[in-house]
């Protein structure tokens, strides 16, 4: 699909052709807030402000064939300004952090790993989510997180060493 | 597999699981089209003006049978439109197109009629594969139709039939200017990872289209508390019905600004209620202006009504309340309104106060009265929502005040909130 078509399209404003490209690749925009976001209402509300905000700055993506990853990197933002306004709301009670994470229907909790992670700094466990939940590629998470491809390994192999130090024992090395 | 690579495909496949909410594009869609700030161009059809003044004028009986509806009535639309759209259609307001489209894939699409009103410009299409092949990948994508002038889209919807070989749908446009006679709908067809372009050009018929059917003026002003709410007029078209008036929140002098006010209005006719289509809200330097949209008025009534359930009120309370480590955590009430202390955070110059309280509730002219002085907030924001188990939306906001404070009054000036009211205006 071409999209630079479409997107030349938004940018003269047609919202059906912002929304198509959106819809286009649904999924990728939802499993990437929610893997910030943990939670279903927060996420919707992270693409509904998402869209707005696409639309309103449009003319300021220069290069169309860079839609896909200069929204993702716009839903990033909105996503961490969430996180940061719900950190404050628990400051006090620890406990209250359960209230935004929603338990996985039918799903198998994954408590080992949720746990582990945590012993992570945040910007390891950003990265390695994007990479190994999401499947994203060096570049793109460069781009979404605004550092160098660089950082973006050094973190990931930090991380990864952290948390196969952590599981212990039986990993093959590599 | 090591045990690190087994949790994160666990991962991977909750995320895959993960269902994406049914309203997505609903939503998305909504947020797109009602949150825009930027962008909205003002009519700028100042002969439009008078054009629709003097259209009103000979339009303004209120015998609605005087009308006739000339035109066709469009088939197979009923489940699409709804209320008075669909009764309008039914009885054949609607103006023939029938003009198709065929796509290189060999989709047809094609634009069935128009309803033109005066409050929009309603596209009635069908597109459909003769391969059968679903049409869940295909979409149809008007921008604008165009004229001497251009009118944007403003919302669409359609439905599939059983097995999506078949849409039909309806696009809803600005309404095109009393002069216009031919029009061209421009729009893009996407289909499997390809994008056509093309333009229907069809005419449209003044004689056929609906014009304003009821314009009166209201000039009803009533007081709940210190709140004047004063009904200006009614404007009614066959689909659409608009209130308008506006609201001052006189309880307080030097209000700067409630975000936004209360007012629940409903139309009722011959004891039914007439669905609310929407309502906006302005602020201005006298007050507020608002107009609430409903479906429009039945063929025939009686009486109409309009019942007034609740406004926002303004008091001056000028209520001192402590803070210290004894009240965080508490609830205190003013004006029947609760507000939860949440947090008090003190830092080296400055104070971060977190409040819980109902969402059309707003608290204003807040400050800090300590040793003596009164220090005025730097900022506030609403750190979020949420419902509580009763279903009531609350907020939670975040104030701060550029000082430190060890013992310290939080000084609430006025409080604005909702207040119940039971009023019914009839109309004449």
């Amino acid at each position: 699909m071409d999209i630079s078509l479409l997107v030349h399209e938004a940018k003269q404003g047609d919202k059906e052709a912002l929304l198509r490209l959106i819809l286009l690749r649904q999924s990728e925009y939802y499993k990437l807030a929610y893997v910030y976001l943990k939670n279903q209402d927060d996420t919707m509300d992270a693409l509904e402000e998402m869209i707005v905000i696409l639309y309103n700055k449009l003319q300021s993506l220069k290069n169309n064939d860079s839609f896909y990853s200069w929204s993702k990197t716009i839903l990033v933002n909105i996503c961490k300004e969430i996180l940061r306004k719900r950190k404050r709301l628990v400051l006090i009670d620890k406990q209250d952090e359960q209230t935004f994470i929603e338990k996985y229907e039918n799903k198998e909790s994954n408590i080992d790993l949720e746990q582990c992670m945590r012993h992570l700094n945040e910007y390891q466990q950003e990265t390695i989510r994007l990479r190994y939940y999401l499947d994203l590629d060096y570049k793109t998470i460069a781009e979404v997180t605004k550092v160098p491809e660089g950082t973006v390994k050094s973190r990931i192999s930090t991380g990864l060493t952290k948390l196969k130090a952590l599981l212990g024992g039986d990993y093959l090395s590599g | 597999m090591d045990k690190l690579e087994e949790l994160f495909n666990k991962e991977i496949k909750n995320l895959d699981e993960l269902q994406i909410p049914q309203d997505f594009e609903q939503r998305l869609r909504n947020s797109l089209y009602n949150h825009q700030r930027t962008r909205r161009k003002k009519p700028r059809f100042s002969n439009w003006l008078v054009a629709s003044l003097l259209f009103a004028i000979l339009l303004s009986s209120y015998n609605y049978d005087a009308i006739a509806y000339y035109g066709k009535k469009l088939l197979g639309f009923d489940q699409i439109l709804s209320g008075t759209l669909k009764d309008l259609n039914k009885l054949g307001a609607g103006q023939e197109i029938g003009q198709t489209f065929i796509s290189k894939n060999g989709t047809k699409l094609t634009l069935d009629g128009l309803i033109w009103d005066k409050n929009r410009l309603v596209i009635l299409y069908t597109m459909s594969n003769p391969k059968g092949e679903d049409l869940k990948n295909t979409a149809f994508r008007p921008s604008k139709v165009k004229g001497l002038l251009s009118y944007p889209v403003s919302s669409g919807q359609g439905k599939y039939n059983d097995d999506f070989t078949q849409l039909k749908g309806i696009f809803n446009f600005e309404s095109p200017s009393p002069f216009e006679k031919t029009l061209k709908l421009e729009f893009a067809l996407d289909e499997q990872g390809a994008t056509e372009y093309a333009v229907f050009k069809f005419r449209i018929d003044k004689s056929k289209a609906l014009g304003y059917r009821i314009k009166e003026n209201l000039n009803k002003s009533f007081n709940i508390d210190d709140t004047k709410v004063k009904f200006t007029e009614l404007i009614a078209s066959p689909t659409l019905t608009v209130i308008h008036g506006k609201l001052s929140l006189n309880g307080a002098a030097n209000v700067d600004y409630v975000t936004s006010p209360t007012l629940d209005l409903e139309l009722w006719a011959d004891g039914e209620e007439i669905n609310k289509e929407g309502q906006g809200i302005r602020s201005s330097i006298t007050g507020y202006s608002f107009d609430v949209s409903f479906d429009g008025l039945p063929r025939n009534f009686k009486n109409l009504e309009l019942r007034l359930n609740g406004v926002s009120v303004c008091e001056r309370v000028n209520a001192k309340v402590p803070l210290d480590s004894d009240n965080k955590g508490k609830t205190i009430t003013i004006s029947d309104q609760e507000i939860e202390i949440k947090e008090i955070v003190v830092k080296d110059n400055l104070t971060e106060l977190t409040l819980v309280y109902n969402e059309n509730v707003s608290l204003l002219d807040v400050s800090l009265e300590t040793k003596g002085q009164k220090v005025s907030l730097t900022n506030t924001e609403v750190v979020n929502h949420h419902k509580t188990s009763d279903g009531v939306i609350q907020k939670e906001m975040l104030i701060t005040f550029p000082t430190k404070i060890t013992k310290a009054n939080l000084v609430i000036g006025n409080i604005s909130y909702p207040k119940e009211s039971n009023l019914v205006i009839p109309l004449p």
